[in-house]
């Protein structure tokens, strides 16, 4: 989280307007969705992992290690798409006889389950377009000039800021553990995480009154008012989003005609 | 000169029972540096939120301008506006990630336009000397940073007093003489009235105009920032103790039976009086 975070910060689109940025990921993320293509999935998939890596110093192992915990996911859930019951007799391509049904693979059930993980993963990685050339400051912006509610946007100012010091507190209480040997032996270190935990959520409690006294003394009536931004404006980046759009369309009647 | 800001047997008293305040009376005289001196649990914090509005005396009362503050939501906003805290640690102030938009909340709060937001942003931002990170996401910036911020924050409200909660605390020598001079310049500039809670004596005499000290929720001790920080007794009386440099004087004297001058706390004022005895002794 705090790489990525890190990697929003320095990317080379960082100063572009996070609207752009957004749509770019975001217009192909709803496409796939909508149109369930091997093809447009594959496309989007292609398109934002190349551009992720191109506008950002992450390297393509770092990228793809990013993507390994979501892809553990989605290969989760689509084997138990792929892997079904048929009646016997029906022909499969794999599978194995069990009193009167045959529990394996046929070309649809994996067809199937190709399609849903593929599409999956394009999601995926449109997100991670958005979130590896997007500070989630200007994420926020976005969310608050497309009217999201207040009430969500509280939530994500006040979590994105307190996430580093809840991240830091933890991290201190930790060595401390440690330095009297709190983490010696999985016994110790299960009664220290333990301790960790409970006094986390105590310092939470009293950080969270302390914080509300000083949003208090600042005026604050249960709203985070913000001044509008000016970023960098693209117009490459909207041509780049028309043609991704119009590729994908394309892939997806291309693949219609085909199958 | 009236106060700007006062208590009148300002009482406050936690959970029923915890007496936190008692019958405090202080004045803090516009334009001036006033220190509140005071160990762990005197009731320093508990007395800054009661000048702030956050917290709603038992007894006694606020004054500003000479007028009781009135505790409707009108009378709080005056008064919050008026009177700014610098908490003591950051985090707990800076709400945003993001630089600006915490700086801009407390006027954002005031109903100003966002033109004129804007402007003061911009004037506490060179005012306080962060324009080289204000772009820099909250988390990443050094605990001294943050604490600039903090202030920034608190000035774009246009304040007429600033409170303090142990500004140099937790600050590297370096970033402790940046702030104060920062301070200084504030008071000069901006004819800025500050209240500076700590329990560094040391700074007393060099930056502080006057002096209390609070013990257990009473005030025991007032005086000068000179004038104060010269009586040992009664600063060791309640967790305190003289400035190194008088402390100094006090052994010279005491213990060396030389004819130093006692009061001088700071270095300057030390300076001439050694330098006086060792002409004397030439």
């Amino acid at each position: 989280m705090l790489a990525i975070d890190n990697y929003a910060y320095t990317s080379s689109l960082a100063a572009k307007s996070p609207h752009q940025k957004v749509l770019f990921g975001g217009m192909p993320l709803m496409i796939c969705l909508a149109v369930n293509s091997l093809a447009a999935s594959a496309l989007t998939l292609l398109v934002m992992s190349t551009a992720a890596v191109a506008y950002t110093n992450i390297t393509w192992g770092r990228y793809l290690r990013l993507l390994v915990l979501p892809t553990g996911f989605m290969l989760a859930g689509s084997i138990t798409v792929i892997f079904q019951a048929f009646p016997a007799g029906q022909p499969v391509l794999w599978g194995i006889t069990m009193a009167d049904s045959v529990y394996g693979v046929d070309a649809g059930s994996l067809l199937y389950g190709i399609k849903l993980a593929l599409r999956a993963l394009a999601a995926v990685s449109c997100m991670c377009f958005i979130s590896l050339t997007t500070p989630l400051n200007d994420i926020i912006y976005v969310l608050r000039k497309w009217r999201v509610p207040t009430l969500v946007i509280s939530l994500m100012v006040l979590i994105y800021r307190y996430i580093f010091v809840l991240l830091d507190e933890a991290q201190r209480l930790q060595i401390a553990q440690s330095s009297r040997l709190g983490y010696i032996n999985a016994r110790t270190a299960l009664k220290s995480l333990r301790r960790l935990a409970a006094s986390l959520f105590v310092r939470t409690f009293l950080r969270c009154n302390n914080v509300y006294a000083a949003l208090a003394a600042r005026g604050y009536q249960g709203e985070f008012p913000y001044l509008a931004k000016t970023y960098e404006r693209d117009n490459k980046l909207i041509i780049a989003t028309l043609l991704l759009c119009a590729g994908l369309v394309g892939a997806v009647i291309l693949e219609g005609k085909i199958c | 000169m009236a106060p700007i800001l006062e208590t009148r047997n300002l009482s406050y008293v936690y959970n029923k029972d915890h007496v936190a305040l008692q019958d405090v009376n202080i004045a803090i005289e516009a334009g001036k540096v006033t220190a509140i001196l005071g160990g762990n649990g005197a009731g320093k914090s508990t007395l800054f939120l009661n000048l702030n509005g956050i917290l709603t005396p038992i007894r006694g009362e606020v004054l500003l301008d000479g007028q009781p503050v009135k505790y409707t939501s009108k009378g709080i906003r005056e008064l919050r506006r008026r009177v700014g805290i610098v908490f003591q640690d950051p985090n707990d102030q800076l709400f945003s990630g993001d630089v600006i938009d915490d700086i801009a909340f407390g006027p954002l709060n005031l109903g100003l336009p966002p033109a004129k937001v804007r402007e003061l942003v911009a004037e506490v931002v060179a005012q306080t000397g962060i324009a080289p990170y204000v772009n820099r996401p909250t988390h990443a910036l050094s605990f001294g940073q943050k604490k600039r911020v903090a202030i920034a924050g608190v000035l774009a409200m246009q304040p007429d007093v600033i409170i303090l909660d142990e500004p140099t605390a937790g600050l590297d020598p370096r970033g402790v003489s940046d702030i104060l001079q920062l301070l200084v310049k504030l008071q000069v500039e901006k004819a800025l009235t500050i209240v500076i809670a700590t329990h560094d004596i040391d700074l007393v005499p060099l930056y502080c105009d006057y002096a209390y000290v609070l013990d257990r929720g009473r005030v025991v001790l007032q005086g000068t920032g000179k004038d104060l920080v010269t009586q040992a007794q009664a600063l060791r009386r309640h967790a305190l103790r003289l400035p190194r440099i008088a402390h100094l004087m006090e052994i010279l004297q005491k213990e060396d039976h030389l004819n130093v001058n006692t009061k001088a706390a700071t270095i300057s004022a030390a300076r001439k009086t050694i330098r006086k005895l060792v002409i004397n002794y030439e």
